[in-house]
């Protein structure tokens, strides 16, 4: 039935992962059918907001198209969500499982740390693709289709901010991965990826009226996750460079520490 | 005979705390070796790092003749490895456990499996969250047999197992031996030991104190002597009696423990007229609890 250890982990992580899709996926449709009700009231309401709430939650042209809708509250928000589900699985897997000790039963058969590493981190990249790219695009779409605003898509463009918000929780997820090969805690490991992440969001946040914090956004990944809107402008190569080349960095600390550390 | 189990000068710490220190044992081929001590003595530290989880701080291990460390992956194909507190993947059924270790393994004997949970009277088919403590550690034991390995390592082994399981496991180490392969056994359970290892080395606060074999270890023990005999003088001359200890007298019964040469007690004895005499060997539990037992006579169990 399981011929590696990916096939065993995606195996023991259905039930979650599609959990977690459905609930991106009908996250997605009701703030999808929300968007008349948005456009015609809200849109006007957030021209006397100031600019700091504004990029927050998004300008009164915003709330005028579907596409600007779905980037400041669709991809805009679910971003949250997606973060727990990345932390959660990133210190799940390794640190999760050397806490309980099953990773011990595991090491002591004839494989290498890498392979186990390795094959762990691959299930965290499909299950989070499933959720992010699966659950978010395909939720926009059955959303958009009841309010009559499926033509008006831009699914490529929907996509690639799919695709963005998976690169990003992948990123926090990695980070949670690696402090828990470093560390063997999973506690640990998600306390500190979810602090960054919230410091880091609130970082990107204020930083486009406090400008102090702009030499500080450059260390927050939220600034190279939707800085242009993907949805607007499509992918930015640089940000995406960014993300990942930061990722696979912390992939290979982890590797090396993890393969040469103690496991108690 | 070729070493399955050789290390040299084995320290392993943790930060500041101990360990094990200095540690150099050799386990030949074919023999079942028992390592005694009590809590926190370094008998875990030994196997951990024997299994790869830790790495020494200094000194070497070999298995099979090849580096531990550098070779790990490819000598943990020949070994089968359990440890009282392993934990299995509780969202999986028992075959589904031993199938997905098979299939990393590259070796699944459906036939020898069920033959192994039959005489373990493990049911495979529920789910590990299920099962008790017993009947987990049940499959954890087949995982450690399931592909036949050379060398067993084996921490508390029989550590929830009923006495009708446990007989059948002595059964199983056994019928491994006979074989030609070789186990290394961690236990409190000293009749266990007793029944199954050939040699047994017993380490105290991370060092090893003694690493003899059953029969060496018999002769080293201190026997269990009880006398019969009316005259009054046998106690005193048995005080002065060098390797006495423990004596209890009272009107015509004297018991003590005796460790050293049985020609010296029975020249002391000769001249007493003796109504009857009985010399116990040491059992390994009198044993162990010689070798524990502190200058102060305290037993650091």
């Amino acid at each position: 039935m399981f011929n590696s250890i990916l096939s065993k982990t995606l195996y023991e992580k259905r039930i979650s992962t599609l959990v977690w899709t459905f609930a991106f996926f009908t996250s997605l449709i009701l703030i999808v059918v929300l968007f008349p009700t948005f456009k015609d009231s809200f849109g006007q309401a957030l021209k006397d907001v100031p600019e700091s709430l504004q990029n927050l939650i998004g300008n009164a042209s915003d709330y005028q198209t579907i596409n600007g809708y779905i980037d400041v509250q669709g991809i805009g928000q679910m971003v949250f969500l997606t973060l727990i589900l990345g932390i959660i699985i990133g210190t799940s897997l390794l640190a999760g499982e050397e806490n309980s000790r099953t990773l011990h039963t595991l090491l002591a058969q004839p494989v290498s740390r890498t392979r186990v590493y390795i094959e762990k981190y691959i299930a965290i990249m499909i299950i989070l693709a499933i959720a992010c790219v699966g659950g978010i695009f395909l939720g926009i779409i059955a959303g958009a289709i009841p309010i009559g605003e499926f033509p008006n898509l831009d699914l490529k463009r929907c996509f690639e901010a799919s695709v963005m918000t998976w690169l990003l929780t992948l990123f926090f997820a990695t980070l949670a991965y690696t402090i828990g090969a470093i560390t063997g805690k999973r506690g640990l490991a998600g306390i500190i990826a979810g602090f960054y992440a919230f410091a880091t969001y609130m970082i990107t946040t204020l930083a486009s009226t406090a400008t102090a914090l702009a030499t500080l956004d450059h260390f927050s990944p939220f600034h190279y996750f939707n800085k242009p809107s993907v949805i607007k402008t499509g992918f930015d190569l640089g940000n995406l460079a960014v993300l990942i080349s930061v990722t696979v960095v912390l992939f290979i600390i982890g590797l090396i520490i993890f393969k040469r550390r103690n496991i108690y | 005979m070729q070493s399955v189990i050789e290390l040299t000068n084995l320290t392993k710490n943790y930060g500041k705390s101990r360990g094990v220190t200095d540690i150099s044992l050799s386990v030949p081929e074919g023999m079942v070796f028992g390592f005694l001590g009590p809590n926190g003595a370094g008998k875990s530290t030994t196997i951990n790092t024997l299994v790869n989880f830790t790495h020494p701080t200094s000194g070497s291990i070999k298995i099979f003749g090849k580096d531990n460390i550098k070779y790990g992956q490819e000598i943990r194909k020949d070994i089968g490895f359990l440890s009282s507190d392993m934990a299995l993947d509780s969202g999986l059924t028992g075959w589904q456990q031993l199938e997905y270790f098979g299939s990393l393994r590259g070796n699944f004997d459906k036939t020898y499996i069920k033959t192994l949970a039959k005489r373990l009277d493990c049911n495979l088919s529920r789910k590990i969250k299920t099962l008790s403590r017993g009947n987990r550690q049940k499959v954890a034991l087949i995982t450690a047999l399931m592909h036949k390995p050379k060398l067993l390592l084996l921490d508390e082994p029989t550590s929830g197992l009923d006495p009708l399981i446990q007989a059948e496991f002595n059964k199983i180490i056994l019928e491994h031996k006979t074989a030609g392969h070789t186990a290394f056994i961690s236990s409190h359970v000293l009749s266990e030991v007793q029944e199954l290892c050939d040699r047994v080395a017993f380490i105290r606060q991370g060092k090893i104190i003694a690493d003899k074999t059953l029969d060496e270890l018999a002769e080293a023990a201190p026997k269990q002597i009880r006398i019969i005999c009316k005259d009054e003088k046998l106690a005193s001359r048995l005080k002065k009696l060098s390797g006495v200890a423990n004596l209890k007298a009272s009107a015509r019964h004297v018991s003590f423990t005796y460790t050293g040469s049985v020609n010296g007690l029975l020249k002391a004895l000769a001249t007493f007229d003796l109504e009857d005499l009985a010399i116990q060997e040491a059992d390994l539990e009198s044993t162990f609890m010689h070798y524990y037992e502190d200058d102060n006579g305290v037993t650091d169990v």
